[in-house]
């Protein structure tokens, strides 16, 4: 039985360096993704394009202007002269956020009453509109604060550099595991997830349907080996494949794009292990249901997006509607991003992440039995 | 410790409303060769992927090599060897690489393996072509490349299921003689074609049609039994002479066969001299009227009751 095995795998190593489509899918998606998620997709919102109105022209609004300038994430590239040019700036997406301060600022903030300022926010990419808001009125408050304090200490007398405590809350931010709220920590992670489900599903169905489209499944069911021995052969180049993948994107993302690694490898190899047992399971599923090598592909794909958006790999789950969120617990991505994130980001280890492989390996046991035996009836 | 390659009885296979083998009972000795033929969709593939193991029949019984295909075929797999219609090469793998992939699976020991390669080179004559990739040979090449991959391991029966389908006339011819080296080395040889033409060169043939087989004998021994008898007719007025001959009683066929007409008559009755009388009443004047052998393919639809 192992010698088959062996020749099997020999053969799909062969075919599989000698072609070029094939040697190109194995390194390509890594470095591509890589690049996409580590320089290029990111929720990071900063260099907004902003527009400054200033009608008072006082000590005082130039200083609330320099409040947005001085920390990092506004971008000044238009400065008007009139409300009027606001729409059209808008209207051709030129920026983001306009700060209009109207005349009076100064002698206003002077005389102690509110001083107005219109702030408007282009809501068109809402998430992104949400982050800029939340920027915005960080700002405001303590341009505020800093005035209040003034005035207070200016009517105690209190000499200002002895912290005085008003009546406040006072709040403290501290954000546990990704300190930076980098996204890049949270999407290269999950890239291993994604690779994987392409070499897993894509590459077993088609090498199946591959021969049984080319003729030569007929051949080998001939010959004294079995339907178990052809199926294991042909899978431990995928596993030799994934775990290259695996060790490229680890390496990348920790070497080159500094994410951090605080969990075990080894622990992440067996994760490995569990998911991509589930992915081999539903490539060997989609084999049975897929006549051509097309057809494989496309059904990969079927299959591809939705466990993608529902695996909590860019939208969180927490925030799907309840029903979403139950078809969730039958994707094995959304186990194995856990398991990636806690290995990574937390360095977690299985005493944590336990159940989540206990999710990879039910779904894994159903699809092999599933596809084992679709795959016997269409081989007899 | 059974004399027969192959022996089914009531052989049954079904897809949905047809029946593609509908009770096959079929014997075919060892050392011979069989040609099992009929038109497309006369179940030939279906009853050869039975045979092979490959489809499992939905009743009857099918004994190969003396072992029962249906309820165990693990264990005549390393004894046949199967060339499907349409044989799949690894077109991406070398000639060589092929043959041996075959090998591997076979577990085809070092020894016997350079042996028997040598032996196969030397019929096939693909040895110059060792190194190259499969994708780029000949349509005959290619069918020799894929006898050579079924026969690595030394089978004692071959199943060939139209394996000359679409090759040309010189390639076919070799591979004919391939098949007779084969046969003297004691091969047995099982093959199905849609040619009639080619049935002359098998032992004994089976012509099958809608699942069923319609006879099985020898080439001669089919023809001798055949009611119909062939008439060749030249004359100066073919065409004229076709449509009288299609009115006349007791023809069941007329065609052209190039300047000649061949009729098919199923009964003694309009013999040669009397069909001579009534085409030089026509003025189609006839040169020569004969009675000629048939073909097989006469053979075919006299006995399918075609017109």
């Amino acid at each position: 039985m192992f010698e088959r095995i062996i020749h099997i795998v020999r053969k799909e190593f062969r075919q599989m360096f000698r072609d070029r489509m094939m040697r190109f899918l194995i390194f390509l998606p890594p470095i591509m993704e890589m690049l996409v998620f580590g320089y290029a997709a990111s929720f990071d919102v900063n260099s907004i394009p902003t527009a400054i109105l200033d009608e008072d022209k006082t000590p005082a609004s130039r200083a609330f202007v320099e409040e947005f300038s001085s920390n990092g994430y506004f971008n000044f590239t238009q400065y008007l002269s009139s409300p009027d040019q606001i729409d059209s700036l808008f209207d051709r997406v030129d920026v983001t956020v306009c700060v209009y301060v109207k005349k009076g600022f100064e002698r206003s903030i002077g005389s102690g009453t509110a001083a107005e300022v219109l702030i408007v926010v282009d809501g068109t990419d809402s998430s992104n509109a949400s982050v800029v808001v939340g920027y915005i009125t960080r700002i405001v408050n303590s341009y505020s604060e800093d005035i209040l304090l003034e005035r207070i200490t200016k009517f105690r007398g209190v000499n200002p550099t002895v912290p005085i405590s008003a009546n406040r809350v006072d709040l403290i931010e501290r954000t546990w595991y990704n300190e930076e709220l980098k996204s890049r920590n949270f999407f290269i992670p999950g890239i291993i997830a994604n690779i994987l489900t392409v070499v897993g599903i894509m590459m077993s169905a088609m090498s199946i349907v591959k021969e049984r489209e080319i003729g030569t499944m007929e051949q080998i069911i001939v010959t004294p080996i079995s339907p178990l021995e052809l199926i294991i052969g042909k899978m431990i180049p995928l596993v030799v494949i994934a775990y290259i993948d695996v060790c490229l994107v680890t390496a990348i993302g920790t070497l080159w794009f500094g994410v951090p690694f605080k969990g075990s490898f080894i622990f992440l190899f067996v994760a490995v292990a569990f998911f991509f047992a589930a992915n081999l399971s539903f490539g060997l599923l989609i084999s049975t249901v897929s006549a051509t090598q097309q057809q494989a592909m496309m059904n990969t794909f079927l299959y591809t997006f939705p466990a993608m958006l529902f695996s909590g790999f860019a939208f969180p789950i927490e925030s799907m509607p309840y029903a979403i969120v139950l078809i969730t617990y039958a994707n094995p991505m959304r186990y194995f991003i856990e398991l990636l994130r806690g290995i990574f980001i937390k360095g977690m280890g299985p005493t944590q992440l336990w159940p989540s492989l206990l999710g990879l390996l039910l779904i894994s046991i159903i699809a092999l039995a599933v596809s084992v035996a679709r795959f016997r009836k269409r081989i007899a | 410790m059974n004399e027969h390659a192959i022996q089914t009885k009531g052989l049954v296979k079904r897809y949905e409303a047809v029946c593609a083998v509908d009770g096959l009972d079929l014997t075919v000795q060892r050392g011979e060769v069989f040609g099992l033929i009929g038109p497309d969709g006369a179940g030939k593939t279906t009853t050869m992927r039975m045979l092979a193991g490959v489809l499992r029949p939905d009743g009857g019984q099918a004994l190969v090599l003396g072992s029962d295909v249906i309820g165990n075929p693990e264990q005549v797999k390393e004894k046949i060897g199967y060339m499907s219609q349409r044989f799949g090469l690894y077109e991406d793998l070398t000639v060589a690489e092929n043959i041996d992939f075959y090998a591997d699976l076979y577990l085809v020991g070092r020894k016997e393996r350079e042996a028997r390669f040598k032996r196969l080179m030397e019929f096939s004559r693909l040895g110059p072509f060792l190194g190259r990739l499969a994708g780029k040979l000949s349509g005959g090449m290619k069918q020799k490349l894929g006898l050579a991959c079924a026969l690595i391991h030394t089978p004692d029966l071959l199943l060939l299921d139209e394996p000359t389908n679409g090759v040309d006339p010189v390639s076919r011819r070799e591979f004919w003689k391939i098949l007779y080296d084969l046969l003297a080395e004691g091969v047995t040889i099982f093959i199905s074609t849609p040619y009639m033409d080619e049935a002359d060169r098998c032992h004994r043939v089976g012509i099958m049609e809608k699942g069923k087989l319609l006879i099985s004998d020898t080439p001669e021994g089919i023809r001798k039994g055949m009611k119909t008898r062939i008439i060749e007719i030249k004359c100066a007025n073919p065409k004229k002479a076709v449509a009288l001959l299609q009115k006349m009683e007791g023809v069941a066929d007329v065609v052209f066969f190039g300047d000649k007409i061949h009729i098919s008559v199923r009964s003694q009755k309009p013999d040669e001299s009397s069909i001579r009388k009534f085409l030089e009443k026509q003025d189609t004047e006839p040169r020569s009227v004969r009675a000629i052998t048939p073909s097989l393919e006469d053979v075919f639809f006299e006995l399918s009751d075609r017109p």
